[in-house]
């Protein structure tokens, strides 16, 4: 599961495919609170990367990979 | 060959036409909507079936076209014959492409070059200064408008996107240092994913990280987002900027699939200089301001990075300041800095306010660029001469007017930049520098709404107004409008969310939608079927014909042979009812084989009005009946010879009009294409009202050319005269020209004519105009014909040619020279004997009388001696194949009820190679 749901804490590793991003979504709703740790996202799909902006959860962790880290981490500084 | 892509073959050829037809209309009446549409819908379709295939720059070339029709259906665009003509062109190429397509499966070589060339023809379209709308008062006047920024896929130096400014400082820094040492291309990116798009299994997200030689990107929503619970987690609602380095091509290799959405823009370096930060205190930097106007005066680059050094290490960063001067340093870098780049970048240190020198991407005149580092201090408005402030509120109203225009979500952005750089440009000729420009333009981009825009707009106007005049439009009517843009724009928002692709479309013409959304629109009931499969269906229908023709000979067995006549009754009932069924089956097979002769005539309209132009003659074409319906085949075979007349009528018919004023006929000549059925014969008519043909020349040029004798020349009637224009190697044009006069044309269309089993001939009065007439027979599928017997062989002769058949005592027959002929009904027939025309064995037995076949051939009347006449029957006939193709006097062979094949004669082609 690269997607794995702990109580208040969603872990995103390694590739997530789109098959993700109603999961994501829906535990999202019902966690209006709940974290991302994204650590070692590896690649979200751009439905994964779209839910995430549209709303902006707090992120506990952003990504270990520089690369990754550069181009998403202004998504959360900026007004999206 | 794949079927798909023969379905996209034919299926686009159809929209073509469609298209063609719609532009032709268009330019007479040039606002009709429903016409738009249609042409809208058909280059859509045929750009949206494209991208299944792997053909990139046929879909770019379409869609070029489409943008620019779309702005055409918005009312940006304004559809001159200039226009036309070039979308007439595209079209014609990319017709070309599709036969190429067809023949060998690719575009076929230079496809790449000619595209390029086409597609920045047609998006030149869309940059040239709005047409619509503005009130032909108040035009933009010319030294101060600039090319707008315009979608760039050939890699011209353009308005670099606004969005480029989000890229960090230190990356652009960066990159722009690397240009130095390789030889890069800088493309920016501006990647909308269709909304649909992740139902095809894209991932935009992948594509933009996978982006060769990606330097940086950013990603945008396109629309605020909803309600986290209304989400559609699978509709896309992305928009990705990138900036990437590499090859040009490797990188437009690596969007092939997703081509449409993306838009590639090529950068030069500087057009990376954008410094960012926030404006400080900008007094530490007087002295370094002055003394650097200077040194770039004077070219001092060494003093002047000497100078920048030391300023940089005390400059905190985060302020725009010190991005300026980080600039200035990259710049100051190379052997030959920019200097006009340089005096920008000053000019931001005084103001903080960056804009691009003009002439980096325009070539203005020296008096236009503004004069930024003359003067540190602005220059308000009310100091410039009336006439100039004039020009430059009316350009600041035509802004004002564009941004109030309804427009599509994805033209929105582009529209804002370019007004954006209009105004920014207006305001720097009149050396004014308003603040709250850039954080309109910025907020505008954001918010996609053209509205603080207006805003702004609206400001600068009021504040033009020297004695506190109201603005063009006063204030009491601002609100009004200001109400109507922001209407618009939520309705452009909804729609634009909804759906992707189409519905921003939809958005510019709600009104249509809401008429239509009532019925259900009608759908299309038509099966496209190969030709081929209705051929072999024909085939099935001949040879049930020719099993059920068998059946009286069984009958006649029964009776005769086996002596059961209750049987032969019987099986002659069932012969009726399955006859009848069958020439049921065979009417309706002939019925899906009917198209109308539109098919044909759509044609022409284009045809005449290229080549009136050629002319320069004015013509009108009228077309009448197209929908009368033939076979297919027959249908076909007009073509080329209705395209001969028309052309023969435009050129030699039809007068300048110059000539025909003063021959007291009105200027303009008309030419009427008429089609009409009549009993089994479809009837085309060529009819102008031009000069006429004049018999007398026609005889005179027949004589002179050899084409008949001297004794013919006496005998000839009028009318008989006239239709020796068909016969071979006859012209009476003066001067050949490009169209027509060949010699060979009338020739030509005769013998097509004739080939397709019809007949053509001519009237026609002097000055008073010609009428051509072709009669074909409806369908070419069953022919009716005459069994004959000669020499033991039967043969068969199509009904239409005979006139009749008699018996004549052998005494009556006379000799004329060495010719025989028989006097019938006071005229002299010709005779010739079927079995030396075909070399056969000669049948001596005389029964003291000869059967003749008195046929028309060739509008003469001849007969031909056979051995023994025989009943008429409907076959099918089919055309020789193999060795036998050879063999001209045979028109065709057919299969029997009792399974002989039986030869139908071209007595035509036989007499003439006697």
């Amino acid at each position: 599961m690269p997607i794995s749901y702990k109580k208040t804490v969603a872990v995103l590793e390694g590739h997530c495919e789109i098959e993700e991003a109603e999961t994501l979504l829906a535990w999202l709703l019902e966690h209006p609170k709940g974290r991302l740790n994204l650590k070692r996202l590896g690649h979200p799909h751009t439905a994964v990367l779209q839910i995430m902006m549209a709303l902006r959860p707090e992120v506990s962790a952003f990504p270990e990979n520089e690369e990754i880290a550069a181009w998403l981490q202004p998504l959360w500084n900026e007004g999206m | 060959m794949d079927p798909m892509l023969e379905a996209f073959i034919s299926e686009s050829r159809d929209n073509l036409e469609t298209a063609g037809r719609c532009f032709l209309e268009l330019e007479k009446c040039s606002g009709d909507e429903g016409l738009l549409n249609d042409l809208f819908r058909s280059v859509h379709t045929i750009k949206g079936s494209s991208g299944l295939f792997d053909i990139p720059v046929f879909t770019k070339v379409v869609h070029a076209a489409e943008d620019v029709l779309d702005s055409v259906r918005s009312g940006e665009l304004l559809m001159t014959p200039e226009h036309i003509d070039m979308f007439l062109d595209t079209m014609d190429q990319v017709s070309v492409w599709l036969d190429d397509l067809e023949s060998t499966g690719s575009l076929g070589d230079g496809a790449e070059a000619r595209s390029q060339v086409l597609v920045q023809d047609l998006r030149a379209l869309l940059s040239a200064p709005p047409t619509v709308g503005s009130d032909p008062n108040v035009t933009e006047p010319e030294d101060l408008s600039q090319p707008q920024d315009a979608p760039d896929t050939g890699g011209r130096l353009c308005t670099p996107p606004g969005w480029l400014a989000a890229m960090p400082d230190k990356l652009r820094l960066a990159l722009y240092a690397r240009t130095g040492g390789e030889s890069l291309d800088i493309l920016a990116i501006e990647y909308t994913p269709d909304s649909q798009c992740f139902f095809s299994g894209e991932d935009p997200l992948h594509i933009v990280r996978t982006l060769p030689g990606m330097v940086w990107f950013h990603i945008q929503a396109r629309d605020s987002w909803l309600e986290p619970v209304e989400m559609d987690p699978y509709q896309c609602n992305l928009v990705f900027h990138a900036v990437a380095a590499g090859t040009d091509n490797e990188i437009r290799h690596h969007l092939r699939y997703v081509n449409e959405w993306v838009h590639v823009m090529l950068l030069a370096p500087d057009q990376l200089v954008v410094p960012e930060g926030e404006f400080g205190d900008s007094e530490p930097f007087e002295t370094f301001i002055e003394e650097s106007t200077q040194l770039i005066e004077e070219g001092g680059w060494r003093r002047l990075r000497q100078r920048i050094h030391p300023l940089l290490e005390v400059s905190e960063p985060g302020f725009l300041q010190t991005s300026v001067l980080h600039w200035m340093e990259t710049l100051l870098k190379e052997d030959e800095p920019n200097q006009a780049l340089l005096e920008s970048l000053l000019e931001t240190l005084r103001s903080g306010v960056f804009q691009w020198p003009e002439e980096m991407f325009d070539p203005v005149t020296q008096d236009n660029t503004p004069s930024l580092v003359e003067d540190g201090t602005s220059v308000s408005m009310h100091e410039l001469d009336e006439p100039r402030l004039a020009a430059v509120r009316q350009a600041l109203v035509v802004q004002r007017h564009i941004l109030s225009m309804p427009c599509s979500y994805e033209l929105l952005a582009g529209r804002i930049a370019s007004v954006a750089k209009v105004v920014k440009n207006l305001l720097a000729a009149s050396e004014s520098h308003p603040a709250g420009l850039d954080a309109a333009i910025e907020t505008a981009l954001d918010e996609k709404s053209p509205e603080p825009l207006v805003a702004f707009v609206d400001d600068l106007l009021s504040a033009m107004k020297p004695d506190g005049k109201k603005p063009a439009s006063g204030p009491e009517d601002k609100p009004m409008q200001r109400e109507e843009v922001r209407h618009q724009d939520v309705s452009g928002q909804q729609v634009g969310g909804s759906d992707g692709e189409i519905c921003p479309r939809m958005g510019a013409m709600p009104k249509q939608m809401s008429t239509s959304a009532g019925e259900p629109p009608a759908r299309s009931k038509t099966l496209r079927v190969d030709q081929q499969r209705i051929d072999a269906l024909m085939d099935l229908v001949g040879e049930l014909v020719v099993a059920k023709n068998a059946m009286p000979f069984l009958a006649r067995r029964a009776e005769n042979d086996f002596g059961i006549r209750l049987l032969a009754k019987e099986i002659k009932a069932q012969y009726a009812v399955i006859n009848r069924l069958a020439e049921e089956l065979q009417g309706a097979v002939m019925q899906i084989r009917m198209i109308p002769v539109s098919s044909v005539f759509q044609r022409f309209p284009r045809l005449v009005r290229d080549l009136s132009r050629k002319l320069g003659k004015q013509i009108r074409l009228v077309l009448e009946g197209e929908e009368t319906e033939a076979d297919k085949n027959v249908v076909e075979n007009l073509a080329d010879p209705l395209i001969h007349l028309v052309r023969n009528s435009l050129d030699h018919g039809l007068e300048t009009a110059q000539e025909r004023e003063s021959a007291g006929k009105p200027a303009e000549g008309t030419i009427i294409l008429r089609a009409i059925s009549h009993d089994d014969q479809v009837i085309i008519e060529v009819v102008d009202n031009g000069r006429g043909i004049d018999p007398e020349v026609i005889k005179r040029k027949a004589y002179g050319k050899g084409v008949i004798d001297e004794q013919r020349l006496d005998t000839i009637t009028d009318h008989e005269a006239l239709q020796l224009i068909f016969a071979a190697g006859f012209s009476t044009a003066e001067e050949v020209s490009d169209l027509s006069g060949r010699g060979v044309g009338m020739d030509v269309v005769r013998s097509v004519v004739m080939q397709a089993g019809g007949r053509v001939s001519v009237e026609s009065k002097k000055g008073e105009g010609t009428t051509i007439r072709l009669s074909l027979p409806l369908s070419m599928a069953v022919t009716r014909v005459m069994m004959v017997e000669v020499a033991g062989q039967c043969y068969g002769v199509a009904m239409e040619n005979i006139v009749e058949t008699v018996r004549v005592p052998t005494t009556d027959i006379q000799r004329i020279k060495h010719n025989e002929a028989v006097v019938l009904r006071d005229k002299i027939i010709p005779l010739f004997y079927l079995s030396k025309l075909l070399n056969l064995k000669v049948n001596t037995a005389s029964s003291g009388e000869v059967a003749i076949l008195l046929m028309k051939v060739a509008g003469q009347e001849v007969g031909l001696v056979i051995d023994e006449f025989h009943e008429g029957l409907d076959i099918i006939q089919k055309p020789l194949e193999g060795v036998l193709v050879h063999y001209p006097w045979y028109a065709g062979a057919a299969l029997l009820g009792d399974g002989r094949v039986l030869l139908v004669l071209n007595i035509r082609e036989l007499l003439s190679c006697r």
